[in-house]
């Protein structure tokens, strides 16, 4: 179909472009509407003061070019609008021919650039926030694209692990930066392995290499990035602990040196039982040899062998229990020592009518632990267990409910709980200090202190709930993430694998 | 003259068969409780003369246990003797003598003696203590 002349002019009219055509002294012969209405230019004048307010031609001349190369030319300008202000538009000049190739005239079109200018700049101001945003974050960030390549690490990220930006972008060796279990799920949800939509890795306590191998304690959160559910990246926050850890090590020796007090006084008042037991054996044993009763004399010489061993045991104790210890970490199973516990305590709870249920993670294989460590406070938290059924005189039926968990996280926990009598808020306060105990001459006051001194040296943590009359659970937590891989699923002989100091 | 009875109360069973036998070797007759809510049980139950009492007990401390005995008419004039392990030299600011009657304006117990247990002033406190009262039950 041909259109005719008229609509021709239509299109030339109405097409949403600046449209002029100039002759060889680069004078407008024709412009359409768009033109004259946004640079005011006139049929008449230069298109070079039409377009620009210029006195003379542009220093670079399409027109001139198009005239001279006879082919069209295509250029990004800036231009004046007739209101005075700065106009940006990609101009196309194309000759045209007249008779026997001669080139009487260009054609200029040009589209308005304001819009996408607009775009652009609002764009790359929102680039430049979010930079901004990332670089200055008090947390160090850390992303990674589809590739698993390293294209984000800011400011904070180099302050906190040593690293400069620039040695470390486009890296793939992501378990140099994120903790092991989260860079593992990074490689299966980008290898495509990970079926969850969203997955997210809550925030946590953990450790980061620095590039001089330093431990250093950070919350870490990180985070699989999706777009219409396929994996584009992963990005992880971090907050350096260090600061807050200094802290807590100054409270935790303000605490200490309260405790010490505390225990001091604990000691004494053990102590002085303890002598009065002593004196009492002799008492004992001297009224036995007056009134030739051989029976009183054997009492007595029991009381004080029974107070020397409770002083003996006190001493040796303290002495243990007051030194920093390493703990000789190993491979071993969890789920075996859990057992091996509950075997020992079967009869006791078996005597005591206590019925001891034994649920154990198949998930969990090895763990890196101490395995005489756990073993005192499996024990220890066992049985306490069993004594806090022993003094409900309530309920008719006790249960002690033993069971171990591994997390998301690796991390893994022992749980113990009994449906005994239970603590108040204020025995729940005191739980793990020295010399507290409920159990009057049945007890030391050492065993949870202990528990959860070993528990710490693991770098885990032991929390408790508890409701008077009802019972009580303890959960040992203890953190995996900062260890090596396991080897394959086997137990070895013990390894002396230490963390660097 | 019918012998006195004494009540002993402490969680250390050492202790008890110590004092015990101390007390029956004075002459006494005595009965004995291994924390505050026996002793309370037994207090009613054996209507002793005078009552032997440890502060730190499971289940009832030493301090409940007398504040009881003096708010209940019954028993408000039983004479007691405060047998602990807690002393003023290791526990600063804590004078427990003083801690017992100060508050709520409780009399202090008629005698306090420290363990390790001097024999001698244990006996004298006890002796005094009879001598001064008469048996509230009789």
């Amino acid at each position: 179909m041909k259109l005719s002349r008229e609509e021709y002019q239509v299109l030339f009219e109405n097409v949403p472009a600046f449209i002029a055509v100039v002759d060889q002294n680069y004078i407008i012969v024709q412009a359409n509407q768009n033109f004259k209405n946004t640079f005011g230019g006139e049929v008449g004048i230069p298109c070079y003061q039409a377009y620009k307010g210029l006195e003379e031609k542009c220093p670079v001349c399409l027109v001139e070019k198009t005239f001279g190369e006879r082919k069209p030319q295509v250029n990004e300008e800036w231009g004046r609008t007739k209101e005075g202000g700065a106009i940006p538009y990609l101009v196309y000049t194309a000759p045209i021919f007249g008779k026997k190739g001669k080139i009487p005239y260009v054609i200029e079109m040009s589209v308005d650039l304001r819009e996408k200018k607009r775009l652009e700049e609002e764009l790359r101001a929102s680039q430049e926030f979010l930079n901004n945003l990332i670089e200055n974050s008090i947390d160090g960030i850390i992303a990674i694209n589809a590739s698993g390549k390293v294209i984000v690490f800011n400011r904070s990220a180099e302050q906190i692990l040593g690293y400069q930006a620039s040695e470390v972008l486009g890296s793939q060796k992501l378990e140099k930066f994120f903790p092991r279990s989260f860079s593992k799920k990074i490689s299966e949800a980008l290898a495509g392995k990970e079926e969850e939509s969203l997955l997210q890795w809550v925030p946590q306590e953990t450790h980061l290499r620095s590039r001089g191998g330093e431990r250093i304690p950070v919350r870490f959160s990180g985070r699989m990035l999706r777009q219409e559910n396929s994996p584009v990246g992963a990005v992880g926050f971090f907050q350096d602990q260090r600061p807050l850890k200094g802290l807590e090590r100054e409270k935790l020796q303000a605490e200490r040196l309260a405790a010490v007090g505390q225990t001091l006084a604990g000691l004494a008042h053990g102590i002085k039982n303890m002598i009065t037991g002593l004196e009492g054996g002799v008492f004992a044993i001297k009224k036995g040899e007056r009134e030739e009763d051989h029976s009183c004399q054997q009492k007595g010489l029991e009381m004080i062998e029974r107070n020397v061993e409770k002083i003996s045991t006190l001493v040796k104790d303290l002495l243990s229990y007051s030194k920093k210890r390493v703990p000789e970490l190993e491979w071993i199973r969890p789920n075996d020592l859990l057992e091996e516990v509950c075997t020992l305590f079967r009869e006791k709870a078996r005597q005591s009518q206590i019925q001891l249920a034994l649920e154990t993670d198949p998930k969990l294989g090895v763990a890196f632990l101490e395995p005489k460590g756990i073993d005192i406070c499996l024990t220890n938290l066992l049985s306490n267990a069993i004594d806090a059924c022993l003094a409900d005189p309530k309920k008719e039926h006790h249960q002690i409910f033993l069971r171990t968990r591994k997390h998301e996280d690796e991390s893994l926990s022992f749980e113990v709980a009994d449906n005994g009598i239970g603590m108040t808020e204020e025995v729940r306060k005191k739980l793990f200090t020295c010399f507290f105990s409920t159990k009057g001459a049945g007890g030391t006051g050492l065993g949870l202190f202990v528990t959860q001194k070993i528990i710490q040296e693991m770098g885990g943590s032991i929390s408790v709930e508890t409701n008077p009359g009802q019972g009580s659970r303890f959960c040992i937590n203890l953190p995996q993430e900062e260890y090596p891989t396991p080897p394959d699923d086997e137990v070895t002989s013990p390894q002396s694998y230490q963390l660097g100091a | 003259m019918s012998s006195k009875k004494i009540l002993v109360i402490d969680d250390e069973p050492d202790v008890l068969t110590y004092l015990t036998m101390l007390l029956e070797d004075q002459g006494y007759e005595t009965c004995s409780a291994k924390d505050g809510l026996e002793g309370m049980e037994k207090i009613r139950q054996e209507r002793p003369d005078l009552v032997c009492l440890d502060l730190l007990m499971p289940r009832k401390t030493g301090v409940k246990l007398y504040h009881e005995m003096r708010k209940d008419p019954d028993l408000k004039n039983i004479p007691v003797v405060m047998v602990t392990a807690f002393g003023p030299p290791l526990q600063p600011g804590i004078d427990f003598k003083q801690f017992i009657h100060q508050r709520k304006l409780i009399p202090p117990p008629e005698g306090y003696i420290e363990k390790p247990i001097d024999q001698e002033v244990l006996i004298k406190t006890i002796a005094g203590i009879f001598e001064r009262q008469p048996n509230p039950f009789s």
